[in-house]
């Protein structure tokens, strides 16, 4: 019996040594990839940003924001932390930890818009985090959205069960970029070389969000997010909130009926807060051509080219 | 609890040590133990059948006991058609009342007389056709003298209820596991090695290969009518992967546990896809239940040694017999009969036992002949399956149709595309893997074990189905 017991624990062994070696290799590979969301994380999480002005957002802010463009004619360092698909509370908390290893920055520019306020319950796009797991800062985040988290870091593989394309990836990220254009980022901007399409699910999902025209709980969660980076900056930090172009099929009465007190609200901030900026690019001419589109939601590579050059004029000003 | 969840993987390890270090005395305190393991097992399901498979235990222990001290043959009959009759009525009520009052409903309904069939609002208990051919088994050859009763109560309870095989098999006959139930049991190394090859070969086929071919042939056989000729094809072959998974995974995974506490089980499957002809795959697959029909159906209805007519009748009866053992759905039936078809042409030809020989491949025509046989099998396999899998013999008919009709053959995009082609890619290698192991029990035996069963539980993890959680296809059985 002891032999047997001893020939488990070896078939254990032998197994968790292949087991943590090859999703060693596969993580490795992925925080090594450059111009990936992966190695935007490694960078993040090894203090290599130290940014000047810091983007965030959710998906729009992470295609439509070209921090090289903004940088360059800010004359200021430039990053794009959006969380792809990630509300509010998921970019307070990717924030908390840039903040964390990194420098704070002198300008926030957060992007705006109705989905902004729809709390994110899940942990979307979960990969990003798989090569992390074990890190301290991205281990409190996921497993406070996913238990599986938990399982993930003790049980060596079971992170890519049915990923097998994406280990695959992992393992040729060690001496290749097997990634192809729309999955690459640029300073955590991930230019989307796509062509117009209407996205009839995300058209007929805002309208039905219960916004109610006081919108109490989004003007609330408008000052959290003011407050939120208030705490966490130094005095004399620019806070800057942009509300970008929406293709026109968006911009109806009820969009307008929706957006128009917290508008009011961001503008009346900005009256009182020297530092505070708003800028409504939501009915930009960019609107009404879809060359500048991917969806009637989310800006293209051309579209964000162009919105980063016209947004950062407007910043130019401000900070000057 | 599946043998493929979190719960089992609990549960063995404990009945394991209990039974190797605390009820290790003598082989009552083993049996003791394995019985109430069996039995709790057995509860996860639903307790309220444990009382039905206790009746069905007590029934055919003690008709065994009344057969064998019968003073007369009269009272031996007696007492032998009761436990017959009792054990198939249970079958019958549970498993195929409702599809005979629905048949029969039907059958007066098209000759215009408008009735509406009684059912019985019961649900299948789990393993009953596994856990009433033990006894039925066991009782037949009590009559027919070729065993002894037995009459020590635990240890024929262990023998129809023992948990690794209670709800899918193998059918186990009393000649093979009572003698084993019968003597303490020893731990024996090389035999527990054996069982862990066979466990973890056995939830790769499950978790890997099965449930994965599951998603696609779903997705497949669930939209059929908006499936090109390709995806038919590839659904086809998809389910006959899955199926054979799904049961020879089980299969391997029981005969591993038992070997883990001391007791062979008859093997179930021998690689039925590198059959050489329909004979040999039903020689190769679900031994245990062919194995069983042979000898308590076919043999008694006169077998092979009447005429030719008589050996035609009783292969055909056979084999719908055991296709209706799968389900009460005339898909079942069908696909029973399409095997008696196919078996037909090698009867008449007196070929049926043709190829008994272990066969080896070199580079010469008559190796060629072998792959041409093997894969032209493969294909009557999965034609049958299709009746099998589809829902009614409409579905498997138009199924059929639209692969000769479509003919298109592009890859489509399925529900679920995380293994689109890397799937093929993987059934490929699974099978020249078995290909390559075929001479022996399982793949993971051998040179280099450790390392393979390395690989193969790294396999289970990265690649296993454990989000939409499938069950075992024959439970249902």
């Amino acid at each position: 019996m002891k032999v047997f017991l001893k020939y488990i624990i070896q078939i254990i062994a032998v197994t968790l040594v292949f087991a943590f070696g090859i999703q060693y290799f596969s993580d490795n590979g992925f925080k090594q990839l450059k111009n990936s969301r992966y190695n935007d994380w490694a960078n993040i999480l090894n203090g290599k940003i130290n940014s000047e002005i810091i983007i965030n957002g959710s998906s729009r802010g992470f295609v439509g924001y070209n921090p090289v463009i903004i940088g360059d004619k800010l004359n200021l360092s430039c990053f794009n932390l959006s969380f792809n698909a990630g509300s509010y509370n998921l970019q307070q908390s990717k924030f908390d930890i840039y903040l964390k290893n990194n420098k704070t920055p002198k300008v926030i520019i957060q992007n705006i818009d109705l989905a902004y306020f729809v709390k994110s319950t899940k942990l979307p796009d979960e990969e990003q985090f798989y090569p992390f797991i074990y890190n301290k800062s991205i281990d409190s985040l996921t497993t406070k959205f996913d238990n599986r988290f938990s399982l993930f870091r003790t049980i060596p593989l079971l992170k890519y069960n049915q990923k097998i394309k994406m280990l695959e990836e992992g393992v040729i990220a060690n001496f290749s970029n097997p990634f192809e254009k729309n999955v690459k980022t640029i300073q955590g901007y991930c230019p989307q070389n796509r062509i117009f399409k209407v996205d009839y699910h995300n058209l007929s999902r805002f309208p039905n969000l219960t916004f109610k025209a006081e919108n109490k709980h989004e003007i609330l969660l408008l000052h959290d997010m003011i407050n939120f980076y208030t705490w966490r900056l130094h005095k004399d930090a620019k806070i800057i909130f942009v509300w970008m172009p929406e293709y026109k099929l968006r911009l109806t009465k009820s969009f307008d009926l929706k957006r128009e007190s917290i508008i009011d609200e961001l503008n009346l901030i900005q009256k009182k807060d020297k530092n505070f900026l708003f800028i409504d690019m939501a009915y930009d001419e960019m609107s009404n051509h879809t060359q500048y589109y991917y969806d009637t939601f989310h800006l293209n590579e051309v579209g964000s080219n162009l919105f980063s050059e016209k947004v950062s004029m407007k910043i130019n000003e401000f900070l000057n | 609890m599946f043998f493929n969840s979190i719960a089992f993987a609990i549960f063995l390890p404990i009945v394991f040590f209990l039974y190797w270090f605390v009820f290790n005395k003598t082989k009552s305190t083993q049996n003791a133990l394995l019985i109430i393991a069996s039995y709790y097992f057995y509860s996860c399901w639903d307790w309220r059948f444990l009382f039905l498979l206790v009746f069905s235990t007590f029934l055919d222990y003690y008709t065994g006991i009344q057969i064998e001290k019968g003073k007369s043959e009269k009272l031996r009959k007696f007492w032998f058609w009761l436990s017959i009759l009792v054990n198939l009525g249970f079958l019958g009520i549970f498993k195929y009342y409702n599809f005979f009052a629905a048949s029969f409903s039907e059958l007066l309904n098209s000759v215009g007389l408008k009735t509406s069939p009684v059912l019985l609002n019961v649900i299948l208990p789990v393993g009953i056709s596994f856990y009433t051919f033990h006894g039925l088994s066991y009782v037949i050859d009590i009559y027919y003298k070729r065993i002894k009763a037995e009459y020590n109560f635990i240890d024929y309870s262990l023998f129809v209820s023992y948990f690794p095989l209670l709800v899918a098999g193998p059918i186990e006959r009393a000649t093979h596991l009572l003698p084993q139930v019968k003597v303490k049991r020893e731990f024996n190394f090389e035999k527990a090695k054996e069982g862990i090859y066979q466990i973890i070969w056995g939830l790769v086929k499950k978790v890997v290969i099965a449930d994965t071919c599951a998603t696609y042939a779903n997705a497949i056989f669930d939209h059929y009518t908006s499936m090109n000729s390709f995806s038919l094809i590839l659904g086809a072959v998809y389910f006959a992967f899955q199926i054979y998974g799904d049961f020879s995974g089980y299969s391997d995974i029981a005969l591993g546990v038992s070997k883990l506490f001391g007791l062979d089980l008859l093997r179930n499957f021998n690689y039925p896809y590198f059959s050489r002809d329909i004979a040999e795959f039903w020689r190769r697959w679900h031994i245990s239940l062919s194995s069983w029909f042979r000898d308590y159906l076919y043999i008694p209805l006169g077998g092979s040694k009447g005429g030719l007519w008589m050996k035609i009748r009783n292969t055909f009866i056979i084999f719908v017999v055991s296709g209706f053992w799968h389900g009460a759905n005339w898909t079942y039936i069908v696909w029973g009969f399409i095997n008696a078809v196919y078996f037909l042409p090698l009867l008449l030809r007196n070929s049926n036992r043709n190829n008994m020989d272990v066969f080896q491949l070199k580079f010469d025509l008559d190796s060629v002949k072998i792959l041409i046989s093997i894969s032209y099998t493969f294909f009557l396999t999965c034609i049958a399956w299709i009746f099998f899998r589809a829902k009614t013999i409409t579905d498997a008919i138009l199924y059929l149709k639209r692969i000769f009709t479509n003919k298109e053959f592009g890859f489509q995009y399925l529900d679920n595309e995380r293994y689109n082609y890397e799937l093929l890619l993987m059934i490929g290698l699974f099978v020249l893997v078995e290909w390559n192991s075929r001479a022996k029990i399982e793949p993971l035996s051998g040179k280099r074990s450790l390392l393979k069963l390395a690989f193969a539980i790294m396999a289970i993890m990265a690649f296993g189905t454990f989000s939409d959680y499938k069950e075992f296809i024959y439970f249902q059985f």
